[in-house]
């Protein structure tokens, strides 16, 4: 174990990081303002991948332009998904809620299983090889396009929940849909756009994986639990939390490889999940604040 | 202005308004007075549409609200302020504002309205950069009102404005809710203190058990020996 090594660990923990930040932060944006647990989360990205897969290999779409295809696309699914199946169960007990977006993943997961099969799929950019080296930490240029392309997607989000109208009305509605209505804000329509746009952020994240990693309709669940861990670490609900906490599970996973085995990286990660559940249940940032 | 006719409305099995038909007319102050648990929540909230009608019919400047989603009746100027405020506790007092502003005319004079608000609620305008949660009790019922009132409501129902604030809070809310009535806003009030409200009211009504009992001036009313003894405490 040298030096170079965790340095080595610690960037590429960063750059994971935030791709964790921004499946994260779509997951805490339907539980805060829905209050909807959506295990299904990480099939909106499995799905994201698979298009940009196919964009590129059939239709010849570099994918990091299937981005302004995949984020309406991903952000329509994303509202026709809430009106049809979420929408009616958003008062009913949270049992029925789980079993929904729990019922919606494993539909997911093998109608892609049965439409694209079961092996691995990548696909090979000419600048997928281009290795950015800063001294002896080596890293794909890919890993920082997706990095940098996160992040930006995340402070755009976040202008918009602090500026917009709209953003503001989400925000709103996660802290009171009663109130909300009584003012006038049409919550239905709200429930709508916050779940389009949590759909949306998955999507993103799928197509800026693609280029990365692999994909098989299995990948939703890594996904989906690392983003939960990190949602509960930031506080439900809470976009900053969501962003701090991306970064410290991508650190906690890459130095967890790197100074135990590659195998371990998640058992470092629900260590601190459950440390978390036991010592602070609010997250680091507490509910549902901004 | 507002006329309900002849609503029930039931929450779970249980009937909470039987029958009940009343009218409002521009420029009044209407109290409603009444124990706990008769229904008088119930009753703003199914004109607000957050509660569905059994039966009956509700019409609100000639035109009939009864199916109407909650925001819409927003629009139309029917503007309730909740009981327990409702504000959106992380939000700063001018985003609160805002909110109350989101659609429609209120959000054309957006900008007009919140300097009537200030003028109204100075002590608003000094903590507009605060959160809602880090006000008082009698601020925030100000804000409350406040985020109301950028709705531009043409009748405001107010849900036990005064419930949990110093005497003197409740001194500035009624001279609020008298000023606003005098500037042409149409009053529904709901208070448990029932002399304050009715003081100020020019009708009343009674409602127990879902049920309205009595109804007419407003000091015909606060001088009934029913009335007296059970909601005056004379």
């Amino acid at each position: 174990m040298n030096l170079d090594t965790i340095f080595q660990a610690l960037v590429s923990g960063i750059l994971t990081g935030g791709l964790f930040a921004l499946v994260a932060i779509g997951l805490t944006m339907i539980l805060g303002v829905l209050k909807i647990v959506n295990f299904a989360h990480g099939e909106f990205l499995m799905l994201g991948m698979y298009l940009t897969y196919y964009c590129y290999n059939v239709l010849g779409i570099d994918p990091y332009l299937c981005l302004l295809i995949s984020i309406p696309i991903f952000f329509l699914f994303g509202v026709a998904i809430q009106r049809i199946l979420i929408n009616p169960v958003l008062k009913s007990p949270m049992e029925i809620q789980i079993l929904l977006t729990l019922g919606l993943f494993f539909f997911l997961q093998n109608a892609a299983l049965f439409f694209f099969g079961p092996y691995l799929k990548s696909i090979k950019t000419g600048y997928a090889r281009a290795i950015i080296s800063i001294g002896s930490v080596n890293f794909s240029s890919t890993k920082l396009i997706m990095f940098l392309f996160s992040i930006a997607f995340t402070l755009v989000l976040y202008v918009f929940l602090k500026k917009s109208d709209l953003g503001k009305a989400i925000r709103a509605c996660s802290e009171d849909s009663y109130g909300a209505m009584l003012v006038g804000i049409n919550v239905r329509n709200v429930y709508m756009i916050a779940f389009g746009i949590g759909t949306a952020c998955a999507g993103a994240a799928g197509t800026l994986l693609m280029p990365v990693y692999y994909v098989d309709p299995y990948i939703g669940l890594t996904f989906v639990m690392t983003a939960f861990v990190v949602v509960v670490l930031g506080g439900m609900g809470n976009y900053i939390g969501a962003l701090v906490g991306g970064f410290i599970i991508g650190l906690t996973e890459s130095l967890g490889a790197a100074l135990f085995t590659a195998s371990l990286k998640q058992l470092a990660t629900f260590v601190i999940f459950i440390l978390i559940l036991l010592l602070r249940p609010t997250g680091l940032f507490g509910a549902r604040r901004m | 202005m507002l006329h309900v006719n002849e609503i029930n409305v039931h929450r779970g099995r249980v009937r909470v308004l039987k029958n009940i038909s009343f009218r409002i007319t521009e420029g009044e102050i209407c109290s409603v007075v009444g124990p706990n648990g008769a229904g008088k929540s119930t009753l703003i909230n199914s004109i607000s549409r957050i509660l569905p009608l059994k039966s009956g019919s509700i019409h609100f400047c000639g035109q009939n609200v009864g199916r109407l989603p909650p925001h819409s009746v927003v629009e139309l100027g029917l503007v309730q302020i909740p009981e327990g405020r409702r504000l959106f506790r992380s939000l700063t007092v001018l985003e609160n504002l805002e909110m109350g502003g989101y659609q429609g005319e209120g959000k054309r004079k957006r900008s007009e309205t919140l300097q009537m608000v200030f003028s109204l609620f100075p002590i608003l305008k000094d903590r507009k950069y605060q959160c809602a949660e880090t006000l008082s009790g009698g601020e925030q019922q100000m804000l409350a009102i406040g985020r109301g009132l950028m709705c531009l409501p043409k009748l405001l129902m107010l849900d036990e404005p005064s419930l949990g604030l110093a005497p003197l809070i409740v001194r500035i809310m009624f001279d609020v809710i008298e000023r606003l009535n005098r500037n042409g806003m149409t009053i529904l009030l709901v208070e448990q203190n029932a002399r304050k409200s009715l003081s100020i009211s020019d009708r009343g009504f009674v409602l127990e058990n879902g049920l309205i009992t009595m109804s007419g001036k407003a000091e015909e009313i606060a001088s009934n020996e029913h009335t007296k003894k059970a909601y005056l405490g004379l």
